[in-house]
């Protein structure tokens, strides 16, 4: 229950502490962190103008996208480490369904025929074919480590202060590729600058250029739950087992403003070798599995 | 056997008379009476048998079904007749000449593919597997000229695989003395290697499937729905008759774990770039078969690691995607026979927009599309959901060597699947979305509805097990336990497939209810899409097929043969730039095509020796003779 809460309420509020960090870290003082709910349910209440070509995926692709990554973070362990539901190998269920999601959301940008939507498209979709493999090989590594088990069950358990030094380093290169999974999914600098307003340089907001209102209001919303989910999921591999709740807020709140630093410090990669940096969560996911296997084989 | 194989033989007359109507009815008639009987011997425990004897070189020719050939029988007496089905309509659409010749031959097809699962014996088996062949050929030459280098090449790669499948039953004999099955138990390599690479000939898989992507898009719709869904699978049929009773040592599990993931991959590196929407399915059947491969493989992990969950969620996950496959990828081949009948392309950069234009057939192949890239909600994630599964429970394997292929292969898997999921995301969009590319597309109108009820049937199979994927469960249940593999964790696995269902319910439940939201609260304007202001966008500036996978191509360059043609004005201030991009096969380009060029240049020497002239014909024969004569009596 509390965790269903923390879906409906914690996204666009933590959201904000990006929004603001990055707007002290400029000098500014910055928006309120409540400022999301507010754009959001104003977005809610407005009309919607569609692109002409649009035909039945772009009006229930948002739907569809919400419904999928809100069914994702039912497996996941946010306050209570006890995710809603779980059984074994739900990760497998929890991958696909963002994929649906992202799969819709990619149609959806194709319906409006437009060319900067198309070019978004394909850039986005070609980070998921690495993203993939190195989250399953993340898990399969996690597995090796704590046994297998479900998705909240292998992050809850799984922790940097485990026994071993090599376990420390495993679970901190995990975190590592972790959070640039999560940077790259949720499209921050530097692999891409959701503040950007150049159509040609942009890659997940041209997709969703031809939506406004209500369907607009719903894709922040998702966007700002998946950064959640994979926040959680850092902090609750990070965080020893069955901690209390103040430990992984604590842990999430730091996730957050170092994103914020990071895009106030850092200028984008450029675009036609980001591919080449989403390479770098499968070597990490490799490396760590390698360190893993020579632990639990005894070849050490 | 009887009635059901003899309703396909009188199916036969109407095809003579071309009466197609009549031969669906009697095709429909006879496979619910195969389907029953294959069902019976799936479920129960007793397995008919019937002994022919014929002539001493044959012997008793043993003619039995077991759960494996009822399980691929099941799948044979459900699919073709939806295929003949639509065939019916797809003929009305596109007449042709030779109606009475198409129409026997395809009956020959289905019957011998049916006689094919019956037989276990040898030369009887290749028999059919020759008449498989041969009249599978003739389907293929549909329309006179334009497809008979495809065809020839189809048929002559059948006649290269069955070379090795006869080499390989022959040595067979010789070890065991048994045309029978029974003797490929305990087989030595070389013969069992030889059935195997005969096999896969037909299986398509990596070096020996270069006729796919050829032979497909030649054929009609329905013809290559029946044989990219199902005539494919007798391959694969053979592949698993030879793994279920023959032991493997892990170097030769790791070597099939690497074919199938090459085979695999390859296939998803064309499914990325190519342009022709059939050609584009062909290679999906390769990287499908590699997958269900993959799975057979995660299997035999499983056994030699001695990890029985393992080794039950790997063959579970390969029967389940055969079975599925042979759905979906046949809903697709009719929907693009559809697409084809529409717009008289297969080119998808001349469609575009087809959604509005065909909003029924725009569904159902979503529905499709869905399900060949393993999205939630459909029977194709089902099937992948628990292939992945099974390398999942590799970490517990106790070596390392039994670990890693499993692990890698999991890694590759993923990669595959989420190419394929970009791949076929690119097809749906350029052909149904966006604005028209050409005229054609403009002028496209939704088909009689005869052409799009075989296509439901098949989104209504595709969603009923991929919501309740107990249904499918239940169905290789037997077949499962019939290999003797794990019952407890599949029992696991049954209540799993529940719990997928509850999830799937909150989904659809979330999904209706923000829809229906949104449905009520907002008002909807039309307006242009936005393009930077800029007044006369075309069509032309969309996304087009190969413009879409250039972030994926710089990175899949080495994998990718491709052939660029640029022609630039010398003026200064050129008017007119030309660019085409060719993706090629490499494998056919580099080695099949100057491999046969090689062989006819070599035959084309002896061409002398045909000079038409009586007298030096004589001559050769006199100087045979002799030879021969030297060679029985010898010198001595």
């Amino acid at each position: 229950m509390i965790n269903i809460l923390s879906i409906i309420f914690f996204p666009l509020l933590f959201m904000g502490i990006i929004h603001r960090v990055k707007a002290i870290m400029v000098g500014r003082k910055g928006k309120s962190l409540w400022q999301n709910q507010r754009d959001f349910f104003k977005l809610l209440q407005k009309d919607e103008v569609l692109s002409q070509s649009a035909t039945i995926i772009s009006r229930m692709a948002p739907a569809l996208s919400l419904a999928a990554t809100i069914t994702a973070a039912l497996f996941v362990p946010f306050l209570s480490t006890k995710a809603v539901l779980s059984f074994r190998g739900d990760f497998i269920l929890v991958m696909y369904l963002f994929t649906l999601s992202k799969g819709i959301m990619a149609l959806a940008a194709m319906d409006s025929g437009s060319s900067f939507q198309g070019m978004g498209t394909s850039r986005e979709l070609s980070f998921t074919a690495f993203l993939e493999p190195a989250f399953f090989l993340i898990i399969a590594a996690l597995i090796l480590s704590v046994g297998a088990g479900s998705l909240s069950a292998i992050f809850a358990l799984q922790n940097v202060v485990s026994a071993g030094i090599w376990n420390v380093f495993a679970s901190l290169f995990i975190a590592i590729a972790l959070y640039i999974i999560l940077l790259v999914e949720s499209c921050r600098v530097p692999f891409d600058d959701p503040a950007t307003h150049l159509e040609l340089t942009m890659i997940h907001e041209v997709m969703v250029l031809d939506y406004s209102g209500f369907s607009l209001a719903v894709i922040h919303y998702t966007g700002a739950l998946k950064i959640f989910i994979y926040a959680s999921l850092i902090s609750h591999l990070i965080i020893p087992p069955y901690s209390s709740a103040v430990w992984y807020l604590l842990v999430l709140a730091i996730v957050y403003i170092f994103t914020g630093v990071l895009e106030s410090l850092m200028a984008r990669f450029r675009m036609n070798r980001n591919l080449e940096l989403v390479l770098v969560p499968l070597s990490i996911a490799m490396l760590t599995l390698t360190i893993l296997l020579v632990l639990n084989t005894g070849v050490w | 056997m009887s009635i059901g194989i003899l309703i396909l033989f009188i199916a036969l007359i109407p095809a003579l008379w071309k009466r197609s109507d009549y031969f669906v009815i009697l095709w429909i008639l006879g496979s619910s009476f195969l389907a029953y009987e294959y069902m019976e011997v799936l479920y129960s425990r007793s397995v008919q048998d019937f002994i022919l004897v014929m002539p001493p070189p044959v012997g008793s020719v043993s003619i039995a079904l077991n759960k494996l050939s009822a399980f691929f029988g099941v799948i044979f007496a459900l699919g073709l007749p939806v295929g003949m089905f639509y065939g019916h309509f797809y003929l009305k659409e596109h007449p042709i000449d030779a109606l009475r010749s198409h129409l026997f031959w395809l009956g020959v097809m289905g019957l011998s593919m049916h006689c094919l699962l019956w037989i276990r014996h040898s030369l009887i088996f290749l028999m059919f597997w020759e008449l498989m062949s041969l009249s599978s050929f003739f389907c293929v030459l549909f329309s006179k000229r334009s497809n008979r280098e495809a065809g020839l090449n189809y048929l002559i790669t059948m006649q290269v695989g069955a070379a090795f499948l006869i080499a390989g039953f022959a040595m067979a004999y010789n070890q065991s003395g048994t045309f029978d099955f029974s003797g490929f138990e305990k087989m030595n390599t070389l013969p069992m290697y030889l059935i195997l690479i005969g096999f896969a000939f037909k299986a398509g898989i990596f070096p020996f499937a270069s006729w796919l992507p050829q032979a497909h898009p030649v054929a009609p719709a329905h013809v290559s729905g029946i044989m990219s869904s199902m005539l494919v699978k007798t391959g694969f049929y053979g592949i698993l008759l030879i793994i279920s009773i023959n032991p493997f040592s892990l170097l030769e599990i790791g070597f099939f774990c690497l074919v199938f993931s090459i085979s695999a991959f390859w296939a998803v590196c064309h499914l990325l770039s190519e342009r022709n929407l059939k050609r584009v399915l062909a290679y999906s059947t390769v990287e499908n078969v590699g997958i269900a491969g993959l799975g057979v493989c995660a299997g035999l992990l499983g056994l030699q690691a001695n990890l029985p969950n393992m080794a039950m969620l790997g063959f579970t996950g390969a029967f389940l995607h055969l079975f599925f496959h042979s759905i979906f990828k046949a809903q697709l081949f009719y929907s693009s026979g559809n697409i084809l009948s529409a717009t008289g392309t297969l080119d998808i950069d001349e469609m575009g927009a087809l959604a509005k234009r065909m909003p029924y057939t725009a569904v159902m192949t979503l529905i499709g599309i869905m399900a060949i890239s393993a999205l939630p909600l459909t029977n194709g994630f089902i099937s992948e959901f628990t292939i992945f599964k099974a390398m999942f429970e590799a970490p517990a394997a106790a070596h390392l060597s039994q670990l890693m292929p499993g692990l890698m292969i999991l890694a590759v898997l993923a990669f595959i699947g989420a190419l394929a999921i970009i791949a076929f995301i690119r097809i749906y969009a350029i052909v149904f979305l966006g604005s028209p590319r050409s005229a054609a597309a403009e002028n496209a109108c939704e088909l009689r509805r005869g052409l799009r009820l075989p296509i439901a049937v098949l989104s209504l199979a595709i969603l009923l097990p991929g919501i309740l994927p107990n249904i499918a469960l239940r169905f290789v249940k037997p077949l499962i336990r019939w290999f003797g593999l794990d019952m407890k964790h599949f029992a696991f696995l049954q209540f799993q497939a529940l719990q997928i269902s509850y999830v799937y319910l909150i989904l659809l439940v979330l999904f209706a209810v923000f829809y229906i939201v949104r449905k009520l609260l907002v008002k909807e304007k039309r307006g242009a899409t936005w393009a930077c202001a800029y007044p006369r966008v075309t069509p032309r500036m969309q996304s087009s097929s190969i413009t879409y996978i250039q972030p994926l191509a710089y990175f899949l360059k080495p994998f990718m043969y491709k052939k660029s043609r640029r022609v630039k004005e010398e003026e200064v201030f050129a008017t007119k730039v030309e660019y085409d991009e060719q993706h090629l096969d490499a494998v056919w380009e580099i080695i099949v095509r100057p491999v046969s060029k090689a062989i006819s240049r070599f035959l084309l020497l002896f061409s002398r020796i045909h000079n038409g002239k009586t007298n030096s014909y004589i001559a050769w024969g006199l100087a045979f003779l002799v030879i021969l004569l030297v060679w029985v009596v010898g010198f001595r």
